[in-house]
């Protein structure tokens, strides 16, 4: 997926564990651990707008987009 | 009484009453082929009362696999009112059962069309033939729209089954 979650390197930044922002955040831990490893398929805003609040950044410290591989025998 | 209950209680009844045809059958024609004379059995199987020739075999055997047919999308339906009554609505196996159960519907739909229009043509005695209330004609249809619907509704599951896999992965 061409989308990156720096989430576990904001959370390192800031010094907070993933159990505390889920609590902050109002998810499941299963849910964060989700979507950290990337296997999430949407995120609600409400849950980008509070992890943003409780981590103090913006949501391109979190998401990142990175553009997949050209396939081989293009030109 | 819940309605997946009766469900699975109309659909256990209908297939266990299946299964003694489904065990006796083979051994019923072969007791007719070996006794050609007895009078115990009545079979409704055409150019059965002049003996059991060639095509009366041929009719056996086709009326055997397309009940097989029907047997086996019995089973799948079986088994889909199972994983209903466990609540497991959206799930592959039911997007699998549907999708089995719909194509054993229609081929044996089509081809009891089949089995009746070659029977119809063999046995025609240059006589129009109209039946009043529900005829084999509208029933092997409803077994067709029958099994379209499943086909359908197993796309349906499928789709379904996308969208809740997306639900569940959206934090």
């Amino acid at each position: 997926m061409p989308i990156i979650i720096n989430l576990d390197q904001v959370l390192a930044d800031r010094n907070m564990k993933s159990k505390d922002l889920a609590e902050i955040v109002g998810i499941t831990e299963a849910n964060l651990s989700i979507l950290k490893s990337g296997k999430a398929k949407a995120v609600r805003f409400s849950t980008l707008e509070a992890i943003c609040q409780a981590l103090d950044c913006q949501p391109g410290d979190i998401l990142a987009f990175s553009s997949p591989a050209p396939s081989k025998g293009g030109e | 009484m819940n309605l997946n209950k009766l469900f699975k209680l109309l659909i256990d009844l209908a297939f266990f009453l299946m299964i003694p045809i489904v065990v006796f059958f083979p051994g019923t024609i072969l007791y007719i082929l070996i006794f050609p004379e007895q009078s115990i059995i009545n079979v409704n199987i055409p150019f059965t009362s002049t003996g059991f020739g060639g095509k009366a075999l041929l009719f056996t055997l086709a009326f055997f696999a397309l009940f097989l047919l029907f047997f086996f999308g019995f089973y799948q339906l079986r088994k889909f009112a199972g994983l209903l009554l466990k609540g497991k609505l959206f799930s592959k196996e039911v997007v699998l059962c549907t999708n089995k159960a719909g194509r054993f519907f229609t081929t044996c739909a089509l081809g009891s069309f089949l089995f009746v229009g070659v029977n119809a043509i063999l046995t025609n005695s240059g006589k129009f033939s109209i039946t009043f209330g529900s005829s084999n004609f509208n029933l092997l249809l409803f077994l067709l729209i029958v099994g379209v619907l499943f086909l359908l509704l197993s796309d349906a599951f499928r789709k379904a089954l996308a969208l809740k896999e997306e639900n569940d992965l959206t934090v």
